[in-house]
C-alpha cells in the first residue's frame, strides 16, 4: 500500500499553508517501505522524503531530505519525481526538507536513490493523476482520455490544455488516488537515465554555495578547541593567561569528554575564528593520558597476527556448506593481508554553528544525519527533540564522517557555555588526529583449490576491531559490519569469521565501509589462487560467476574494454578486480607501470559498472572517477599510525591524497538496463586497490599483502615474496 | 589592535585586525567574502587561492599586515572579468564540481593558469593545479574545463 497513508487531512492542511499551490505530503513511517527493492529489507525502516508543491506559477518545488555532498542527490532525486509527474524539468526547484523527524534524512551507504526510487516515483504519479483529474473534471472530459507532457495537461480531441499552474489548485481538491498509480514503463522515461545538469554545480563555481563553515548569525562568536592528543585522556590543568591576552578573546571553556563521541577539550571563544585559533595554540595545558598511553597501532597489528589462530574466539559472521582441507589432487592457498586506519579528511574541516536559547535550540550543520543529531542534542542536554532545529548546509565532503554527530554536540556545549551563538571551526590537524578511522586489522585467507584450480572451499578470517563493537557496544552481538564478505562467486562451502579485539581508537564508516577492506583482501587473494590455478584471472572469475549473467557482463565489459589479454610496455602490469557492492557490479582494470623507485604510477582505470536503472548517469560517470581517486589516495598514500596513544599524522603533508598529476585516466563504461537501482557513490571504491595490487603483481611479481604500498615495498632490488 | 587597509575585488576595506591575522579569516570572518576556503592552513592545498595583484596567492599564508595596500581578488568577483566567465562556464559544461569545497581555489587557480599560460598542455595543467586537493577527485573534469575554456577542444 502506499497513497493511502497520504491522509486527506495532511493534505488539506498542507494546501491550506501554501495557498492555491497543490502540495502533497507523505508522512513518517508510511509503509511505502514495503516497496522498496523488492525481497530486501528496507534498510533503514523507510521514510518518504519529500514534499512536492506546484505553484500556480508553474514552479514545481521538491523537497529533498538528502544531504548533498557531491553525489548529486540534489538532483536525481527531483528527477525520479519530475518523471512520473510529467513536470517541466526548467521549472523544477529543490530545497531541503526539514529536520524534524518526518523524513528519513540519512544519506549514506549509496541508499538514497535505492530506498527512494519507487516512493518518489509514486510520490510524482499521485500527483500527475491529480492534475489529469483536475483538467478532467474542468473540461468535462473521461481523465483517460487526457496526456500529461512537459507540466501541461491536454485533451487532444477538443485541442484544449492546461498548465500545471493552472491547474494545481483545482487539483488540491482532488482526492488522493486510494491505491498505488500506475507507473511509466522505464523505457518511455524522458528524463531518468538522461545525463543532466546538476542543479547544485552553479552555486559552486562562484562562492556562493554555502558549507556549514559559511554559517553565519547574528550575535555569533567563534571558536577554537584543544583537544586531548591521547585516546581516553583528561585534562590535569590549564593556564589560559596568554590565550585571555590574545586580542578579542572572549572565553575559555573547559569541557569534558563525552563518551565515544569527545575527547576532553579545552576551548577559546573569541571574536573571529583566527584569534581564537591563536589564543588555543597560546593554552598551556597538561593532559593526563590516561590508560592508552602506550597504545600503538604498530604493537596492535602484531597483537592482531598472535591472534589469527584463535579459533575459540573467532565468531562465525556467515557460513555456507562445510569448509574442508585439501583432498587428494587438491591444494591449498592461504596468505594474510594487513590494512590500516584511515582517516576520512573531508575537504572541508569539521565544524558546525549552534544557538542554545531558552526557547530552543538552532544548529547549523554539514550533517549526513541532521535527525541523529537532533535526537543526539536533545538527549544531551534533555529536552524535547522538538525543540532542536537542525538546518543542513552544503556538506564539503561526507564520506561517512559526516553522519557522526560530534562535531554538533561540541557546539551545542560551546554555545550553552557562551550563552550566544557559536561556530566552532575545527583545524585540518584536528581533522587528522580526531577523526573516526576506518578500521585497521587483518584477514587471512584460506582457499582449497580442486584439480581444475576451482575453489571447493574458502575461508576468511578477520582479526582487529569493528565500528560496531566501538559505536555501539554490545548491540550487534557478531554481526559486525567489518566482518568479511561473502564470495560473489559461486563457492559450494565457505566460513567467514572474525576475532573481535578491542581497540580505543575511535571507528566510524567510511566511504564504502567495510567493503574497502574486504574487496581489497578478497579480490587480491583471488588472484593468487587464479596464478596457483595457473589460469587467466578473469577466465577464472568467469567460471566461478556461471549462472549470473549481470556479473558476467560486466566482467566481460571491463576485460574487453580494457584490452586485457593485449601486450603493455616494459614495467607495466594490468590488474582485474570484481565486486558486487550490495548489488551493484563492479569490475575494474588497472594499468599500473613500476618504476626503478618503486614509485607505483597508475596511467588508466578501466570501470564496467552495473547499477540498476541510472537516475543521472554523468553523475555515475563522476563518482566512478571520484571513487577510483579516493581509493588511490588510500592505496597510495593512506595510512594513521597511532603511538603512545596518539594519532602521528597532522595534515596534507603527511597524510597525503592523489593530486592532479596522479590522477589516472578512467575509462567508465556503463551497463544501461532497467533492473532497480542500486548505489553509485562507494561501489567504485572496493575493487580498485586489489585491482592495482594485482597489476603490481603482474607488472613485477611482487605480491603485496600490505596497505598502502610503498615506495620501498617495490624499489628495485625489495624482497617480491 | 592595528588596523589595515586593503582593495578587495575592487573595493577599498580597512579592518582592524592583529598584524599575523592570514588574509583568509580576515576574508571570511571581517569581509564575509566565504567563497574563499579555509582547508588545510599550511599552504599544502590551495583551497584558500585568491589573486593578490592578479597573480596566484594561497591566502592563508598571506598575514593581513603582508596584504595591505595590495588590491585582492576572490571568486566573487571571478565573473567580472570575461576569462573568469569563460572558466566558470567551462566548469558548469564540463559538470566538474562535487561537494565543490575546494572549486573556488581549483577556479582561482585556473584563471592564474590562463592568463600566464593561455593554451596550457596536460604537463602546464599538472604543473599549475597539482598545489590544488579535490578529495573528490575531479581532477579529470578540470582539466577538461580548463582546456575547454582555453579554447584548446580536445587538445593535449
Ligand atoms: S588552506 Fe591555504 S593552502 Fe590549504
Ligand atoms: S569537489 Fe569536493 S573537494 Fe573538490
Amino acid at each position: 500500500m502506499s497513497n493511502k497513508n497520504i491522509s486527506r487531512r495532511q493534505f488539506v492542511t498542507a494546501s491550506a499553508v501554501s495557498g492555491a499551490a497543490l502540495m502533497l505530503g507523505f508522512s513518517t513511517l508510511d509503509a511505502l517501505a514495503a516497496k522498496v527493492a523488492p525481497g530486501r529489507p528496507a534498510p533503514d525502516g523507510w521514510t518518504p522524503n519529500l514534499w512536492l508543491t506546484v505553484d500556480p506559477d508553474g514552479t514545481v518545488t521538491i523537497l529533498s531530505a538528502k544531504s548533498e555532498m557531491g553525489q548529486g542527490v540534489w538532483t536525481a532525486m527531483p528527477m525520479i519525481v519530475a518523471e512520473e509527474l510529467d513536470a517541466d524539468w526548467s521549472k523544477v526547484r529543490v530545497a531541503r526538507a526539514p529536520t524534524n523527524g518526518k523524513y528519513n534524512t540519512s544519506t549514506g551507504g549509496s541508499q538514497s536513490t535505492r530506498s527512494s526510487y519507487m516512493p518518489l516515483r509514486q510520490a510524482g504519479a499521485t500527483a500527475r493523476a491529480m492534475l489529469v483529474g483536475a483538467a478532467a473534471a474542468q473540461w468535462g472530459v473521461p481523465a483517460s482520455q487526457c496526456t500529461t507532457a512537459a507540466g501541461v495537461v491536454t485533451h487532444a480531441a477538443s485541442k484544449r490544455s492546461a498548465t500545471y499552474g493552472e491547474l494545481a489548485a483545482k487539483a488540491a481538491a482532488q482526492p488522493v488516488p486510494a491505491g498505488d498509480v500506475p507507473l511509466k514503463d522505464p523505457s518511455t522515461f524522458t528524463l531518468i537515465g538522461r545525463a543532466t545538469p546538476r542543479l547544485d554545480i552553479p552555486a559552486k563555481v562562484n562562492g556562493t554555495a554555502q558549507f556549514g563553515i559559511d554559517t553565519r548569525v547574528p550575535n555569533m562568536v567563534y571558536a577554537s578547541v584543544a583537544r586531548c592528543p591521547v585516546f581516553g585522556g583528561s585534562l590535569v590543568r590549564v593556564d589560559d593567561a596568554k590565550a585571555r591576552a590574545v586580542a578579542g578573546v572572549h572565553q575559555v571553556v573547559k569541557l569534558d569528554a563525552v563518551e565515544r563521541l569527545l575527547p576532553a577539550r579545552v576551548a577559546v571563544l573569541a571574536e573571529d575564528t583566527w584569534a581564537a585559533m591563536k589564543a588555543r595554540d597560546a593554552l598551556d595545558i597538561t593532559w593526563n593520558p590516561g590508560p592508552n598511553a602506550n597504545y600503538s597501532t604498530e604493537a596492535a597489528n602484531a597483537g592482531y597476527h598472535q591472534r589469527v589462530n584463535d579459533d575459540a574466539n573467532a565468531g562465525v559472521t556467515a557460513s555456507k556448506g562445510a569448509v574442508r582441507a585439501a583432498g587428494a589432487g587438491e591444494r591449498t592457498v592461504e596468505a594474510i593481508y594487513e590494512f590500516p586506519l584511515l582517516a576520512h579528511a573531508t575537504m572541508e574541516p569539521m565544524n558546525c554553528t549552534a544557538d542554545v536559547r531558552a526557547d530552543g535550540v538552532e544548529i547549523w550543520a554539514p550533517s549526513q544525519a541532521p535527525d541523529s543529531i537532533r535526537t543526539g542534542v536533545a538527549k544531551y542536554l534533555g529536552v524535547a527533540p522538538d525543540t532542536v532545529t537542525v538546518h543542513v548546509t552544503f556538506l564539503g565532503g561526507g564520506f561517512g564522517r559526516r553522519s557522526q554527530t560530534d562535531y554538533a554536540i561540541e557546539a551545542v556545549q560551546l554555545s550553552k557555555a557562551a550563552g550566544r551563538p557559536v561556530k566552532v571551526t575545527w583545524t585540518r590537524e584536528e581533522d587528522i588526529q580526531h577523526d573516526f578511522y576506518r578500521v585497521d586489522g587483518i584477514q587471512r585467507l584460506r582457499a582449497v583449490l580442486d584439480a581444475q584450480g576451482r575453489v571447493v572451499s574458502w575461508e576468511d578470517r578477520v582479526v582487529g576491531p569493528s565500528t560496531e563493537a566501538y559505536a555501539f557496544p554490545g548491540r550487534f552481538g557478531n554481526r559486525h559490519f567489518d566482518a568479511a564478505a561473502r564470495p560473489p562467486y559461486d563457492i559450494a562451502n565457505y566460513r567467514l569469521d572474525m576475532v573481535l579485539v578491542d581497540s580505543p581508537v575511535p571507528m566510524w564508516f567510511w566511504r564504502a565501509v567495510s567493503n574497502t577492506q574486504n574487496g581489497y583482501c578478497m579480490e587480491a587473494f583471488l588472484d593468487e589462487c587464479a596464478h596457483a590455478a595457473g589460469q587467466d584471472p578473469v577466465q577464472y572469475r568467469l567460471a566461478m560467476l556461471a549462472g549470473n549473467p549481470r556479473a558476467v557482463h560486466v566482467v566481460q565489459l571491463a576485460a574487453q574494454k580494457a584490452g586485457w589479454g593485449t601486450p603493455l610496455p616494459k614495467g607495466q602490469g594490468r590488474g582485474f578486480a570484481f565486486y558486487d557492492y550490495d548489488g551493484t557490479l563492479v569490475a575494474q582494470v588497472v594499468e599500473a607501470e613500476v618504476p626503478p623507485d618503486g614509485k607505483v604510477k597508475v596511467h588508466r582505470v578501466v570501470c564496467a559498472f552495473d547499477c540498476g536503472q541510472m537516475i543521472n548517469p554523468d553523475t555515475v560517470v563522476a563518482q566512478v572517477e571520484s571513487a577510483v581517486g579516493w581509493a588511490l589516495s588510500a592505496a597510495r598514500y593512506g595510512e594513521i599510525t597511532v603511538k603512545n596513544g596518539a594519532v602521528q599524522q597532522s595534515n596534507f603533508t603527511d597524510y597525503q591524497v592523489v593530486r592532479m598529476n596522479e590522477m589516472p585516466r578512467v575509462e567508465v563504461h556503463l551497463v544501461d538496463n532497467h533492473e532497480p537501482p542500486t548505489g553509485v557513490g562507494e561501489p567504485g571504491v572496493p575493487p580498485f586497490a586489489p585491482a592495482l595490487l594485482n597489476a603490481i603483481f603482474d607488472a613485477t611479481g611482487a605480491r603485496l599483502r600490505r596497505l598502502p604500498i610503498k615506495p620501498e615495498m617495490l624499489k628495485a632490488g625489495a624482497a617480491t615474496d | 589592535m592595528p588596523s589595515f587597509t586593503l582593495t578587495v575585488n575592487g573595493a577599498t576595506h580597512t579592518v582592524t585586525a592583529e598584524a599575523d591575522s592570514p588574509l583568509l579569516w580576515v576574508l571570511r570572518d571581517k569581509l564575509a567574502l566565504t567563497g574563499t576556503k579555509f582547508g588545510c592552513g599550511v599552504g599544502a592545498c590551495s583551497a584558500c587561492s585568491v589573486h593578490i595583484d592578479g597573480d596566484f596567492a594561497r591566502s592563508c599564508q598571506w598575514s593581513i599586515a603582508d596584504a595591505a595596500g595590495h588590491h585582492v581578488t576572490t571568486i566573487e568577483s571571478l565573473e567580472t572579468t570575461e576569462l573568469g566567465r569563460r572558466l566558470q562556464q567551462a566548469w558548469i559544461d564540463e559538470q566538474v564540481p562535487q561537494c565543490g569545497y575546494c572549486q573556488s581555489g581549483q577556479l582561482m587557480a585556473a584563471a592564474a593558469l590562463l592568463k600566464d599560460t593561455p593554451r596550457p598542455t596536460d604537463a602546464d595543467i599538472d604543473n599549475g593545479m597539482s598545489d590544488n586537493i579535490c578529495r573528490c577527485a575531479t581532477y579529470l573534469r578540470i582539466r577538461k574545463a580548463i582546456h575547454r575554456a582555453a579554447g584548446n577542444g580536445e587538445a593535449k
